[in-house]
């Protein structure tokens, strides 16, 4: 006989608000269903009642992790509308930016995934290192969390000294290569824990649409970064990690490997960033009735927007489109517990890196 | 290669999907517009093409129909095939494209077009009392 077990929409087991309805057989999840929403803010209708310049504060607040990722495509979307050009200094700071947002988001899920295997030394490790990332991006941006830096035509504050983010950069590098990826690629408690639970195959990630790790871990080696290079992605040699096993750990691994490409991406952006202006000189007049379509590849996979701008000519948008990774990347959850041990439901759900406060906006 | 001769490259390899010719490039995805009896179709010939549907947005014409962008990334490219909803129904494509289960459901909160085909079309964001089609113009509190 089949019970259903409801969790959320606010529990300890749940990282932020959702509902999940569990269905098992005994200890095993048979399928889940999901209730979302609880979040919903109606970002994308309050963006149609405010000015261009107003929407970046506004999407800046879609996610309290990957903020900047936000007000990045949303210029770059409402910058595809005019085909204004960016100037290069502004384009590798955005990558710098972007960078450091990944390298922190990964290092947190790292924190939550460590917590919920019950690695609590590991947890405390991560989240220490975490602050490190967060005091790096303090110095650049003078903020911790929601760092203003983006403006359409350019980012609002220049890196003065590269050099000096570098240093700090070197020794983040130094911590994740001897401490962060050797725990998660090899330690045995972490491989027999997350080893086999949670897959998700390469035809059902397909054909739910996963992005980003989620979805490199099923063997899928879509990254924006890559396939359509923004800001100075293609400016830059990075790797792109990809496993087929489409289990949990390849999850774990994909993200640890990713740290280190961050890392190799911020040395070379560092070290090469061109000098020149950081804003474009005027910000520019955007005309009626244009569309501008922007991607990029945020820490939990592909963001999407859409700006069309108004078709009187006025300064707010008649459409601001957001569709962010976990919108896509959840529904797969219900894949990976499908057969599964009711103990490893917690661990699979965050092996996603869900965010609902994104899905929701 | 230059981006003009790999951007003709991409325009012939749209070309040969059989969606039509009228491909033109704007604000960075290569966009078509198709009538809305060929959205399954279309999906069809997406994910045959190993596409994946990225998301599909949506926005109010002045006869109160809703333009429906289906943004497919295609070879890694992106790709917008718009279409006009008929009386504010259109039909479903999960069944080609699972992944497109939840955006459906939300524009149908959004905006109230009805997918007939399918099954249900559970309330995805809002709430049992709160009014769907918030961004509708008809709608009162609807999109100003």
């Amino acid at each position: 006989m089949s019970y259903r077990i409801p969790i959320g929409p606010y529990h300890p087991g749940l990282e932020e608000p959702y509902k999940l309805d569990l269905i098992c057989e005994g200890e095993t999840v048979q399928d889940a269903e999901m209730t979302i929403g609880f979040n919903f803010r109606g970002i994308e209708f309050l963006a149609q009642q405010r000015n261009y310049v107003q929407i970046i504060a506004l999407v800046e607040r879609v996610c309290g992790i990957c903020s900047n990722i936000h007000t990045l495509s949303y210029c770059q979307a409402v910058e595809k509308c005019t085909e204004y050009v960016v100037p290069e200094r502004a384009l590798y700071i955005r990558v710098i930016m972007a960078e450091l947002e990944r390298l922190h988001s990964h290092v947190l899920w790292a924190g939550v995934a460590a917590k919920l295997i019950g690695f609590k030394t590991m947890f405390m490790g991560c989240f220490a290192l975490r602050e490190k990332i967060m005091d790096c991006l303090e110095l650049i941006s003078g903020n911790r969390v929601n760092y203003s830096m983006n403006n359409i035509g350019g980012v609002n504050r220049d890196i003065a000294d590269p050099l000096s983010v570098l240093k700090i950069v070197e020794q983040l590098e130094e911590e994740v290569k001897t401490v962060v990826v050797p725990v998660f690629t090899t330690d045995k408690t972490i491989a027999s824990r997350c080893a086999g639970v949670g897959v998700i195959t390469k035809e059902q990630a397909k054909a739910i649409g996963l992005v980003g790790p989620f979805a490199r871990a099923s063997g899928i080696p879509d990254d924006i970064r890559k396939s359509q290079p923004y800001a100075a992605y293609d400016r830059f040699e990075f790797n792109v990690p990809v496993l087929d096993s489409g289990d949990t750990f390849a999850r774990v691994v994909v993200r640890a490997l990713e740290l280190l490409e961050s890392c190799s991406i911020l040395r070379q952006a560092l070290t090469t960033m061109p000098a020149g202006p950081f804003l474009g000189p005027a910000r520019p007049k955007i005309p009626a009735g244009m569309m501008g379509f922007s991607r990029v590849e945020a820490p939990r996979g592909e963001v999407f927007y859409m700006v069309r701008s108004s078709l009187t000519g006025k300064d707010i948008p008649a459409r601001v489109k957001i569709r962010t990774p976990t919108f896509v990347n959840m529904p797969g959850v219900r894949y990976a517990l499908a057969g599964n041990e009711l103990a490893d439901s917690p661990l699979i759900q965050a092996s996603c890196d869900p965010c609902y406060s994104c899905t929701d906006r | 290669m230059t981006t003009t001769s790999v951007s003709s490259n991409f325009l012939a390899t749209l070309q040969k999907l059989g969606i039509g010719d009228a491909w033109e490039q704007k604000g960075g995805s290569w966009w078509i517009f198709t009538d809305s009896t060929n959205v399954r179709n279309t999906a069809q010939v997406m994910v045959a093409h190993d596409a994946r549907l990225a998301t599909v947005s949506s926005f109010e014409n002045e006869t109160g129909e809703i333009l429906l962008d289906y943004h497919w990334s295609l070879y890694g490219t992106l790709v917008t095939i718009e279409t006009l909803t008929k009386n504010k129904q259109i039909n479903s494509i999960t069944d080609i494209f699972p992944g497109a289960d939840w955006v459906e459901r939300e524009i149908h909160d959004y905006w109230l077009v009805e997918f007939p085909d399918r099954v249900d079309t559970k309330r995805l964001m809002t709430r049992e009392g709160t009014p769907q089609g918030m961004f509708c113009k008809v709608v009162e509190g609807g999109a100003k």
